[in-house]
């Protein structure tokens, strides 16, 4: 099951499992820290920026490998926020690279810019750690643009709000003529597709390890005098979860080459779906073991289900759109990448 | 770093336009299952479009021209299997020559039979069926029974094939057979070519759901073929015949996925352009599913290109795709059999084209190896999950 990821990721990879190891149990601060300092963070900024220049999928990449390794994680929103307010707003990005600012990222919200393009109002979707975050990186509009606020400024209120996630908190907030940081239009729609396809990933990778304990779990437990595992029935269903979840590789993969809204879109509508099923069918095949407190299996649940209710994504993406763009991919690339 | 890039060669981008050009020239409209002027085409017809296909250079892309092929590689494959996916055009009448049985001859093939038999097969000169399945070994291939005896300098064979597809058109049968002792198995089937009007061969077509009468049973009782028959080594055959699955699970009409996007076009058309509620929830899944199919094909064509084996990435691509066309051919009939006042030539021509995919998508789970027997490969290769077993 490999994606379309280039062998010298591994040594990135190796970093960013063993830094999740390492603030396992820190909060969240000090965890981006631990990322900021073995220089993960602006693993998708672009070297003139002081990044290291990786591509999306290499960004998609870290994304799960930390998220299935360490569950108060960030670093979806780490990366994308350190690409994109370095090139908006550099006088942050340094702060956000180290790791002493947090941003979150919305691009799910219903915020609008006033005529003049100086304030904002309106508000945005619940997100992971909105509450105590420093900083908000938002696109917005029909003709996108990307907008940098801080959240100590006056017109901004936020208040945590009920998720199911037990160690990453939501946050809602809300803006009231808010002046921004900085707003630009530049990059604006590739850092939505970019945004959530990141979350796909992320999806993916957590449902990936839902599935790896139900099948650990299967292999050891017997009953009817043999392994679980080895009953035909449940090889049948573990297939078609695998099968669901390569499937949902496969358009991650093509979204984070092409980035385009309704490759984006796609990817990210099927991996919500797909991740949701994938874990609920894993806690399944635990048992009665998969309902306990001790068991990770609703950890994931929980982390799951909550990022998926609270992202706006139409998860219907205007149909004419859609094939237009399977039609955009045979010229553009795609298919065309088999060079 | 990753190992897709962003544009499309030059190269290759002239090569889809001239297919493109050529096929909008001259594959006629009456051939299009979603033009208001199709008239379902006959074999013969489909047969002598195929050839003319062949003439053109649009056949056995990535097979050496030694053996009739165009000598390209599975990228030029690739570009016409989606040009052509995304018209309504015919199936082919020769896909089991064309695809499957010329895979296993350029692999296991000796030289004088690859250079017999490819070019004709390519022409359409010579049609070909695959002789598998039994009454009594259908997922369970490796019970085949019809059985081969050493008799002189050839063979003998006897017994029954059924499902059978084209058998009572076909020219050739690449037949698995039984040569050695039942109890070995895997290890005592052979693959032979046999000609399909050699005496003692007795086939029977079977009428299908469709009303058509595609596949067959076919008798073989006392045929005798040469030793130049056998294609690879005598009971060795196991390999071949899972090759030959692996290939048409993994590379065989390698249009699926475009098709369906033609198909899921078509719903979108006979909808009036604009879709919503459950009918832009149907067409959106579909639409998706069918990405998913092309994403598939390109994942085996770079691996191909790469110089590996797909492996079971056919199982995945064959698990998904039947049992989400299958999913979209019922969602089609449902939103096309929708009581409306006027039924215009566009819907009728639609109605009519999707029943018939409706009852073929029902073969779609089956053919190649059931969803069952995909699952287990997917289980046992892909997840790599431990066996279990008793204890
Ligand atoms: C339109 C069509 C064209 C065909 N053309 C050809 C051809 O040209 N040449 C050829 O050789 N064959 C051909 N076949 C035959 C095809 O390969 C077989 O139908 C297929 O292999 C299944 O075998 P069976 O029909 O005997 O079903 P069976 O093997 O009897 O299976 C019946 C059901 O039981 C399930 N099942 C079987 N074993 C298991 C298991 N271990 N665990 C769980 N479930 C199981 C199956 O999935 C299936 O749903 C064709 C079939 C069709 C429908």
């Amino acid at each position: 099951m490999s994606g379309v990821h280039a062998t010298d990721l591994s040594d990135v990879l190796a970093t960013v499992a063993s830094c999740a190891e390492a603030c396992r149990q820190a909060p969240l601060l000090e965890s981006l820290k631990i990322f900021a300092d073995a220089g993960v963070l602006g693993a998708i900024a672009e070297e003139s920026h002081g990044g290291l220049g990786m591509d999306f999928p290499a960004g998609a990449a870290i994304v799960g490998t930390a998220g299935k390794a360490l569950f108060s994680d960030s670093v979806g929103d780490a990366l994308l926020a350190v690409r994109y307010v370095g090139r908006l707003f550099p006088g942050l990005a340094d702060d956000l690279a180290s790791g002493s600012a947090v941003c979150v990222v919305s691009v799910g919200g219903n915020v609008a810019i006033s005529e003049d393009g100086r304030t904002l109002s309106g508000f945005v979707e619940p997100l992971p750690f909105a509450d105590i975050a420093t900083h908000l990186l938002l696109v917005t509009g029909d003709r996108p643009q990307l907008a940098l606020v801080d959240l100590s400024a006056d017109g901004v209120t936020r208040h945590t709000v009920d998720a199911l996630d037990l160690e990453r908190s939501y946050g809602a907030i809300w803006l009231d003529t808010v002046a921004p940081t900085a707003v630009g239009s530049d990059h604006a729609a590739e850092c939505r597709s970019l945004c959530i396809t990141l979350r796909a990933a992320w999806l993916e990778a957590n449902a990936r390890q839902a599935l790896q304990i139900a099948v650990q779990h299967l292999a050891v437990r017997e009953q009817f005098g043999r392994k679980l595992i080895g009953m035909p029935v449940v090889r049948q269903t573990l297939a078609h979860l695998g099968l669901k979840l390569e499937n949902a590789r496969l358009l991650n993969d093509d979204a984070l080459v092409r980035l385009t809204g309704p490759a984006a879109e796609t990817a990210y509508a099927t991996n919500a779906r797909v991740a949701v099923e994938v874990v609920e069918k894993s806690m399944h095949y635990l048992g009665a073991m998969g309902f306990t407190w001790e068991m990770p299996l609703h950890r994931y649940l929980r982390r799951v289900r909550s990022l998926v209710d609270a992202t706006n994504s139409s998860a219907e993406t205007d149909i004419v759109h859609l094939l237009a763009d399977f039609a955009s991919s045979r010229s553009s690339n795609g298919d065309a990448s088999i060079a | 770093m990753a190992d897709v890039q962003n544009t499309e060669p030059a190269d290759a981008a002239m090569f889809r336009a001239d297919v493109r050009t050529w096929l909008a020239t001259n594959l006629p409209a009456e051939f299009l299952a979603d033009s208001p002027a199709y008239s379902d085409p006959s074999i013969d017809e489909v047969r002598a479009w195929e050839r003319h296909l062949y003439e053109a250079g649009f056949v056995a892309l990535a097979v050496p021209r030694a053996y009739g092929g165009q000598g390209r590689t599975m990228r030029e494959h690739l570009i016409v299997n989606q040009e052509i996916g995304l018209l309504a055009a015919p199936e082919s009448v020769n896909s089991i020559g064309k695809e499957i049985i010329s895979s296993i001859l350029l692999a296991l093939g000796s030289e004088s039979q690859k250079r017999r038999y490819l070019p004709r097969i390519f022409s359409m000169e010579e049609i070909w069926c695959q002789g598998f399945s039994e009454p009594q070994a259908g997922s369970d291939l490796a019970a085949v029974r019809t059985r081969a005896i050493a008799d002189g300098d050839g063979w003998l064979i006897s017994g029954s094939k059924i499902w059978t597809s084209y058998a009572q058109r076909a020219d050739f049968c690449l037949l698995l057979v039984r040569t050695g002792d039942v109890a070995a198995r895997y290890d005592s089937l052979t693959l032979m070519i046999v000609p399909m009007t050699t005496p003692g061969i007795d086939s029977r077509p079977i009428r299908q759901i469709d009303g058509s009468d595609e596949f067959c049973e076919v008798f073989f009782r006392d045929v005798r073929v040469g030793q130049d028959a056998v294609v690879g080594e005598v009971n060795r055959g196991w390999s071949g015949a899972v090759s030959v699955l692996e290939v048409e699970r993994a590379t065989n009409r390698m249009y699926r996925g475009w098709r369906f996007e033609n198909e899921v076009r078509h719903i979108l058309n006979a909808c009036g352009g604009a879709a919503r509620g459950d009918v832009l929830t149907g067409l959106s899944k579909a639409a998706t599913d069918a990405r998913i199919t092309q994403l598939y094909a390109e994942e085996i064509v770079r691996t191909i290109m790469a110089g590996r084996s797909p492996g079971a990435t056919g199982s995945l691509m064959k698990l998904h795709w039947s049992e989400a066309h299958q999913q979209f051919a019922d969602f089609a009939l449902r939103m096309l059999s929708r009581p409306v006042g006027h039924v215009t030539p566009e819907l009728a021509r639609a109605r009519q084209r999707f029943e018939l995919i409706y009852l073929r998508a029902r073969s779609e789970t089956l053919i190649a190896g059931t969803s069952e027997v995909q699952a287990s490969i997917i289980a046992d290769r892909v997840m790599r999950l431990p066996k279990g077993g008793s204890k």
